[in-house]
């Protein structure tokens, strides 16, 4: 099976994260503690939970999901 | 003052009745130069109709149309099937239809469950930039023309405002490609970060801008408490006057400036009031440019 690149991993994470509900404090703290993104610790850090929020609500406007 | 050509000022088509009520005495008076069209809002299913492609087909001819994809996700890190089918589609947009140039949005939308939807930033790193450039050069294999990348209003920290403007240069200049600047996305970041806004405009290269959006949006609350209210591109409102101060600034910083486009959702001025307000707001801009350019 093709082995996905760590950015694909992320955005999919990200994505997945983001249309799930979850709250932005709930949201940062997965993204903060997943191993596959140790080396986007310094990244991930300076997130702001604004705009993560804003994200879920821009994600709740726009989004189209993938057909099953 | 600008010594360069004045640029041609235009309107972002939304193909809506509220758009077309708003805008029709602009067009009647032929005060509108230029029409920016997201060419790929059929793909989800928006109507055009009669109205609109004599609009296209007439702006098209005086070679005054340009193309701004919405939903190609430049960033995302694995090419898909529905990008490909998005760049089939365009090719054959673009061989119907002449366009000056072609535009889309830094940053990624599909990825996971999400097959498109508001742009987000990604990562800053080699491989989003590996990525990116060959996105872009399919972008432009498709449309045959100048490609160019709009800066993003949203970030997710401060990294994000304060790096995009060289990402995007050096994204832009694998193909040739040009800066969309707009205007009412940087004044989001520096309302939201607190940058100094001509610190954030020289992180871009100004030279390379074709084109400037401007448009209004809207507050949200702060979950956070950290600041007053989060500044969104909702596209929703008039343009604010910071925002014109930005388009008095920017022919002195931008020389090379060629379409100066007005935008506003459609569905979003449905009463006389603010379809006023949107005609004004174009013939500020109007009266920026003639300032400007005398």
């Amino acid at each position: 099976m093709h082995k996905q690149s760590l950015l694909a991993q992320y955005q999919d994470a990200l994505q997945e994260l983001l249309s799930s509900g979850l709250t932005h404090d709930e949201i940062l703290e997965a993204l903060r503690t997943d191993s596959r993104f140790k080396s986007y610790d310094e990244y991930i850090k300076q997130f702001d939970p604004d705009m993560v929020a804003v994200a879920c609500e821009l994600m709740g406007k726009w989004a189209k999901h993938k057909e099953i | 003052m600008s010594n360069s050509k004045k640029p041609k000022l235009g309107l972002s088509l939304m193909p809506t009745d509220d758009f077309r009520q708003a805008t029709d005495e602009l067009f009647q008076s032929n005060k509108v130069n230029a029409l920016e069209w997201s060419f790929d809002l059929p793909l989800n299913g928006v109507a055009v109709e009669p109205w609109c492609s004599e609009l296209l087909n007439k702006y098209s001819e005086a070679n005054a149309l340009t193309g701004h994809g919405v939903n190609l996700s430049p960033l995302s890190a694995q090419f898909s099937e529905r990008q490909e089918a998005w760049l089939a589609y365009t090719q054959q947009e673009f061989k119907s239809r002449k366009y000056v140039h072609a535009s889309e949005h830094f940053g990624f939308s599909e990825a996971g469950p999400i097959a498109h939807g508001a742009p987000l930033a990604v990562p800053m790193n080699a491989e989003s930039l590996h990525i990116g450039k060959e996105m872009l050069k399919r972008y432009t294999d498709a449309t045959q023309c100048t490609v160019g990348l709009e800066n993003l209003a949203f970030a997710f920290g401060l990294e994000d405002v304060k790096r995009q403007g060289d990402f995007i240069d050096q994204l832009i200049t694998a193909v040739d490609g040009f800066l969309l600047l707009d205007l009412h996305n940087i004044y989001c970041q520096v309302a939201n970060f607190g940058v100094p806004e001509l610190e954030l405009l020289n992180s871009y290269p100004l030279s390379k801008v074709r084109e400037l959006h401007l448009s209004g949006g809207s507050w949200s609350a702060s979950v956070s408490g950290s600041r007053a209210a989060v500044r969104r591109d909702t596209h929703d409102d008039g343009v604010p006057q910071e925002v014109f101060n930005l388009a008095a600034l920017a022919p002195k910083l931008c020389p090379n400036i060629e379409f100066v486009i007005l935008e506003r959702l459609g569905n979003t001025m449905t009463d006389p009031e603010s379809q006023q307000e949107f005609r004004e707001d174009f013939e500020t801009i109007e009266e920026i440019l003639e300032f400007s350019y005398a």
